[in-house]
């Protein structure tokens, strides 16, 4: 997490101008790893699935919006028996774009609301709050529009939806396919 | 008590558990040689003796959803029927109880867990699942007032001797009943537990 946020910070104050470039949609499925520790225990890392789109607003700025969705089946202590979660963490921020050969870097910071729900039987609770976000990845080009995103991601976001505290941020990394309109 | 085209009788009735009230039903065909068949879909009570008994119409609310019973008026008899069982099965063995704290990421809440152990003599049955009737939480003291909404009939799989009862409440008690249902529907004899979570601290 430390050398993402590092990574982050040293692009945006070293990129060059310009490498921004159009509008873009990407699609990605990846893994969510959470960092709190009973989020880990009760569910574990699993898939998450997200949409992101982009948008150069000043040289090699970009406008960022996102939204993704994790869904995991994970059990109750100490009784095992089934909880199911939905976290659809969503924002958008701003990131900086650095080209290197046919590829372009980016690294960028946002917020995100985390609309959380979780089903068992004790109960049925739905929540949200903001959190930051950093973000870093690499786009790959396939053709002219078509490209191949990879793309890190840290939040944080502690909440207290009814008795107990956690947090529902963590490590995602991505793949994505994407379509650039310029 | 109303009689049956071959000559036998059904009988349906109610029986009480611990004197709370008409809350297990009995239905069953009978005649004075003893119990022909325990009609499904209703716990059945072995050695059942019925000494004295009137013939009327059986209530819509006891006749069994697989077999049907033409109600109609009759006129007042006395049957001896000595029904001594047979068809029945045991109750499951080792009931016990405890209270657990159990949480979710977001929520947290205490817990019954009642376990049990299966009846051997039941082995060449297929219990294919077992009912568990709850009744709780009953207030500690000497007057029980039992509010609406506090009981309910669970089931779990047969090869699953657990149930969990969430959002306990530790200022009653709970009365449970649990007992085996075969494939074919026949109930077995329920083994009754009254447990008390230990209390709030």
């Amino acid at each position: 997490m430390r050398k993402l946020a590092l990574f982050s910070i040293l692009l945006l104050l070293f990129v060059p101008a310009a490498a921004a470039n159009g509008t873009s949609v990407t699609v990605r499925g990846g893994y969510f790893q959470p960092s709190d520790s009973d989020f880990k225990s009760i569910y574990g890392g699993g898939t998450c699935w997200g949409i992101e789109g982009s948008s150069a607003v000043w040289k090699s700025l970009e406008l960022w919006v996102s939204a993704d969705l994790v869904y995991k089946k994970g059990h109750l202590i100490p009784t095992g028996e089934q909880t199911k979660l939905w976290l659809v963490p969503a924002g958008g921020g701003l990131r900086v774009v650095r080209p290197a050969g046919i590829f372009r870097l980016f690294a960028g910071v946002g917020v995100l609301y985390h609309v959380f729900r979780e089903v068992n039987p004790i109960g049925d609770v739905t929540y949200g709050r903001w959190g930051p976000a950093v973000e870093a990845g690499g786009q790959f080009p396939l053709q002219t529009k078509w490209f191949v995103d990879l793309h890190l991601q840290y939040s944080t976001c502690r909440m207290t939806p009814v008795e107990l505290s956690f947090n529902v941020g963590g490590f995602q990394a991505a793949i994505g396919i994407g379509y650039r309109f310029k | 008590m109303l009689p049956a085209a071959d000559g036998a009788y059904f009988i349906g009735g109610t029986t009480t558990i611990n004197g709370l009230g008409g809350l297990r039903f009995l239905l069953m065909k009978a005649s004075s040689e003893g119990l022909i068949e325990r009609l499904p879909g209703f716990v059945g009570t072995a050695g059942l003796e019925v000494q004295v008994s009137s013939a009327e119409p059986v209530p819509v609310s006891l006749v069994s959803q697989e077999t049907t019973v033409t109600a109609q008026a009759l006129p007042l008899t006395r049957l001896n029927v000595t029904i001594t069982g047979g068809l029945l099965f045991s109750p499951p063995l080792n009931f016990a109880a405890r209270t657990l704290m159990t949480r979710s990421l977001a929520m947290a809440d205490y817990t019954n867990e009642v376990t049990w152990e299966p009846n051997p003599v039941n082995d060449d049955l297929n219990i294919v699942k077992y009912r568990i009737y709850v009744l709780g939480p009953i207030p500690w003291g000497d007057l029980w007032v039992i509010s609406e909404g506090s009981e309910k009939l669970e089931e779990v799989g047969g090869g699953a001797f657990r149930y969990y009862q969430y959002h306990v409440q530790r200022s009653g008690s709970y009365l449970y009943q649990v007992w085996g249902v075969t494939a074919d529907g026949g109930e077995g004899i329920a083994v009754d537990f009254i447990y008390k979570p230990p209390a709030a601290r």
